[in-house]
């Protein structure tokens, strides 16, 4: 199939093949599946599975390197405290160039991927894309 | 922070009261340890008379079976049986709603049925068996804070209580371990216990406990009670608690601990004042939420 027809869908990782998370869940749960899939992000979605936020790696160095409590105390923080809110998504049934475009200007490695119900359905991953592309 | 939860407490013809809706505070109190039916009825009325003239909503609180006691030869209560009974004659009484901890998961059915709030001991606040129990009595659960742990670790046992069905609970803070025998406040124990969603509640009279002290028998230092009571409402907190006895030197549970009732009104009116001084200070500049 040529790249240009190519959709979201397509490229996408599904929900077995990437993290996500209650927004009642504790960071520490997130970190430790964070860890088990070895992606750098995670997703937080509600009761109806529309996404709240993402939590980066990044988003965990930089709260990590300001935090003065004490480790237990920042383990059990509710999710949506370390989440970056309303992240940037994209619909499955578009075209992949539109979610190529996206990545490159927003400099951003991950897109999650949501329905026309907004719920969560998979996660654009800019290495997978380029293995499946390239 | 997650959302506010707002529940009743009482059910039948008492009294309901609502907390967690940050409008009127609510006072828990009452002997530690139900004495006698004569005893707690005479109790029941005199703190009845106190929070309503000051216009307190107040639940009753008293124990059948202290579990905790330091010693075997300290008084541990009536027994259930006729404790439900006294308690249950105090709601039909002055239509009040009534609490009462348990310490054994097998009493728990019992005390759901009969107690419009059942109290999970500190000492036991995050035995899985103890939380279950509770939660399946269906009445709101009053969670006291191990002196052993942190604030924020009550996560784990809220999550507890709500796995088994439970979403009416009552945060509260009796002090934490300051080495052997000494209790303090954490002031930041509210809004972190808060974040849950529950309300949050301080216990004053067993925050100033010395814990065994006495080598067989529990201290306090109950000359900081005011201080502690002013600080905690100025906080932020739903509910006050207090073990409140007419005769201190001669209660039969607690008596290094418990408020004289002679000062209750005074305290209480106080309370009072500062929640809705707090309460006016929040309408009109908001609450501060600092990054």
């Amino acid at each position: 199939m040529s790249r240009q027809k190519l959709l979201v869908k397509d490229l996408m990782i599904g929900l077995d093949s990437f993290p996500y998370i209650k927004n009642t869940s504790f960071l520490k749960e997130a970190i430790d599946l964070m860890d088990k899939f070895r992606l750098g992000i995670i997703c937080v979605i509600d009761e109806t599975n529309k996404i709240d936020g993402i939590i980066t790696d990044g988003d965990l160095r930089r709260n990590l390197s300001s935090v003065q409590r004490p480790l237990p105390s920042y383990f059990m923080d509710n999710v949506l405290k370390h989440c970056s809110m309303k992240p940037l998504t994209i619909k499955d049934d578009e075209n992949i160039e539109n979610a190529l475009n996206l990545i490159e200007k927003n400099e951003i490695w991950d897109l999650p991927v949501v329905n026309k119900e907004s719920q969560l359905v998979g996660l654009l991953h800019l290495h997978n894309i380029i293995r499946k592309i390239l | 922070m997650l959302d506010q939860k707002i529940f009743n407490i009482g059910y039948g013809n008492v009294n309901k009261i609502t907390i967690g809706d940050k409008k009127e505070l609510v006072f828990i109190g009452g002997p530690c340890a139900i004495e006698n039916r004569d005893h707690a009825l005479f109790m029941a009325e005199k703190i009845k008379s106190i929070t309503e003239k000051l216009k307190i909503n107040f639940v009753y609180k008293s124990c059948y079976d202290k579990d905790c006691r330091s010693s075997t030869d300290s008084f541990r209560g009536v027994g259930i049986d006729e404790g439900l009974s006294i308690l249950s004659e105090v709601r039909n009484q002055f239509d009040l709603p009534v609490v009462s901890d348990f310490s054994d998961p097998s009493w728990a059915k019992m005390t759901g049925e009969v107690c419009d709030m059942v109290q999970v001991p500190a000492y036991l606040c995050r035995q899985t068996t103890i939380l279950e129990a509770a939660a399946k009595t269906k009445r709101p659960i009053l969670l006291k804070k191990g002196q052993f742990m942190s604030p924020w670790n009550m996560k784990n046992s809220v999550n507890k209580i709500e796995s088994f069905g439970g979403n009416e609970i009552i945060l509260a803070d009796r002090g934490t371990f300051f080495g052997y025998n000494m209790l303090v406040n954490d002031m930041k124990s509210f809004p972190i216990m808060a974040e849950t969603g529950y309300p949050v509640c301080y216990d004053a009279t067993h925050s100033i406990q010395m814990p065994t002290s006495g080598g067989n028998i529990s201290g306090g230092e109950r000359e900081f009670i005011p201080f502690l009571v002013r600080s905690s409402i100025a906080n932020g907190i739903d509910a006050l608690f207090m073990e409140v006895h007419d005769d201190p030197k001669n209660a039969l549970s607690d008596p290094n601990t418990v408020l004289d009732i002679k000062y209750l009104e005074n305290i209480l009116a106080q309370a009072k004042f500062i929640y809705d001084a707090k309460k006016e200070l929040y309408s009109k500049y908001g609450d501060i939420k600092i990054e």
